[in-house]
């Protein structure tokens, strides 16, 4: 029996490169063909290399590994089965019937919406830059007036005419009464027993214009430069400042 | 009906309540346990995988074992089972898979290397280092293969199934298992010929 190259091979990996010794026809096919020959070798040397592989030995944890996969898989056939025993519930009456009423144009109870909000919405889409101006300003908390605003608007005490001519009083007055205080001090002096030798004039001035320009100082400085105030229509600015 | 080794074990299991690992599934375990671990640890190229895959296997067989039939050798169902369960894993943990070929080094479980010395023109290599750097040479070749051709390469020579054995595990005809093996012994000469020159004097 003649063999071609191809049967040859698939011979000798079929039995693992020692074909030659299930057929002689092969044995003569591999003496005459140096490919097959070779392919003998490499298939030889390829089964030996490859029954080097040492065979493992299932590790000792595997049976315990095994068990749970076992039991893993109870619980899961049970969990399976639980679910397939479970009962069909029965539809309620009332389904039904809600179905049945569940129209398109059933309008579903709750809130309605407001009659202002067709005016609103219209509103937004004629101008919307003005309705969303209005909508935010709308939200804008009130602040209350203070109490300062009413007093001044009833014309109380400390209204804008007040204090004006409060401050021209004052110096008048605190003028005044250094001088009544100065011409005690002085009229003490004079006493017999006193040793006073100075004479004094006592002045009554009705305006600072015409007082002495160092009582005037002085005058000053014991009232905090108040006297200073000009109080003629040129020095004003602002409705009675300085 | 064909004549089935495992066939009384089976019948028991299927007969009884499922118990766990005890009884004829037990005994079934024990049987097969080493072989599914060996075909895990051949196909996923990790004892990481193979203890999983394995688990996989035994506890899909342990669920399944009520609907076997005896279509085929129970051996192939379990034997299909474990090809499906470390391919599905080792996709599942590819990014892992070359990193942890160090675990292939491991001492535990290594039975001694079954050398064939039936040919004159092979020698044993000289050492145990040269050992396992040869087996890490051979599984890292095997896992360069496609899934498809790994399986039959572990199936076919490291557990020494017949090609009706692999056609009847793998569900394909014989005509694909001879191809198959053909374009898988092609990838193997040419990963493991250079493997050959280092390691052995021809």
């Amino acid at each position: 029996m003649t063999f071609t190259c191809t049967a040859v091979r698939d011979a000798l990996l079929e039995h693992r490169g020692r074909a030659e010794r299930v057929d002689s026809g092969l044995a003569a096919h591999l003496a005459a063909c140096p490919e097959c020959s070779a392919f003998e070798r490499r298939t030889v040397g390829l089964v030996a290399l490859l029954s080097t592989l040492p065979r493992r030995a299932a590790p000792s944890e595997l049976a315990g590994l095994v068990v749970a996969a076992t039991q893993a898989g109870h619980r899961q056939e049970r969990a399976v089965e639980a679910l397939t025993a479970l009962s069909r519930l029965p539809v309620p009456s009332a389904l039904e019937r809600i179905v049945a009423e569940d129209r398109p144009d059933r309008v579903p109870a709750g809130p309605r919406a407001p009659a202002v909000l067709e005016r609103l919405v219209d509103e937004d889409l004629r101008d919307p830059a003005a309705a969303i101006s209005r909508r935010f300003a709308g939200r804008l908390d009130r602040r209350k007036a203070p109490g300062t605003l009413r007093a001044r608007l009833t014309g109380a005490p400390w209204s804008s005419a007040g204090p004006r001519a409060v401050r021209l009083l004052v110096p008048v007055a605190a003028g005044a009464l250094l001088l009544v205080l100065a011409s005690v001090l002085i009229f003490r002096r004079d006493q017999p027993g006193s040793g006073g030798v100075d004479e004094y004039q006592v002045v009554y001035e009705s305006s600072l214009e015409s007082m002495d320009p160092m009582a005037r100082g002085l005058l000053s400085g014991l009232s905090g430069g108040v006297p200073d105030v000009q109080d003629s229509p040129e020095f004003r600015t602002d409705g009675g400042g300085k | 009906m064909r004549n089935d080794p495992d066939r009384t074990l089976v019948e028991s299991c299927q007969g009884s309540s499922p118990n766990g690992l005890q009884g004829s599934f037990r005994a079934l375990y024990e049987h097969y346990k080493d072989r599914v671990y060996n075909v895990c640890y051949r196909i996923t190229g990790n004892a990481t995988d193979a203890l999983d895959a394995s688990q996989e296997t035994f506890g899909i067989a342990f669920r399944k074992i009520g609907e076997f039939r005896f279509e085929s050798k129970f051996s192939s169902w379990v034997y299909r089972i474990a090809v499906n369960a470390s391919i599905d894993i080792k996709r599942r943990s590819g990014a892992r898979w070359l990193a942890s070929l160090d675990g292939s080094r491991e001492a535990d479980g290594v039975e001694l290397p079954r050398v064939d010395l039936r040919d004159e023109r092979t020698e044993l290599p000289p050492a145990a280092a040269s050992r396992h750097e040869l087996e890490d040479e051979i599984q890292q070749a095997i896992s360069r293969l496609s899934p498809k051709m790994r399986a039959i390469t572990v199936l076919r020579y490291v557990e020494n199934l017949s090609y009706d054995e692999i056609a009847e595990t793998l569900h394909i005809s014989i005509g694909t298992v001879k191809s198959r093996l053909s374009r898988a012994h092609q990838a193997l000469d040419r990963e493991l010929t250079p493997v050959l020159d280092r390691h052995y004097l021809r």
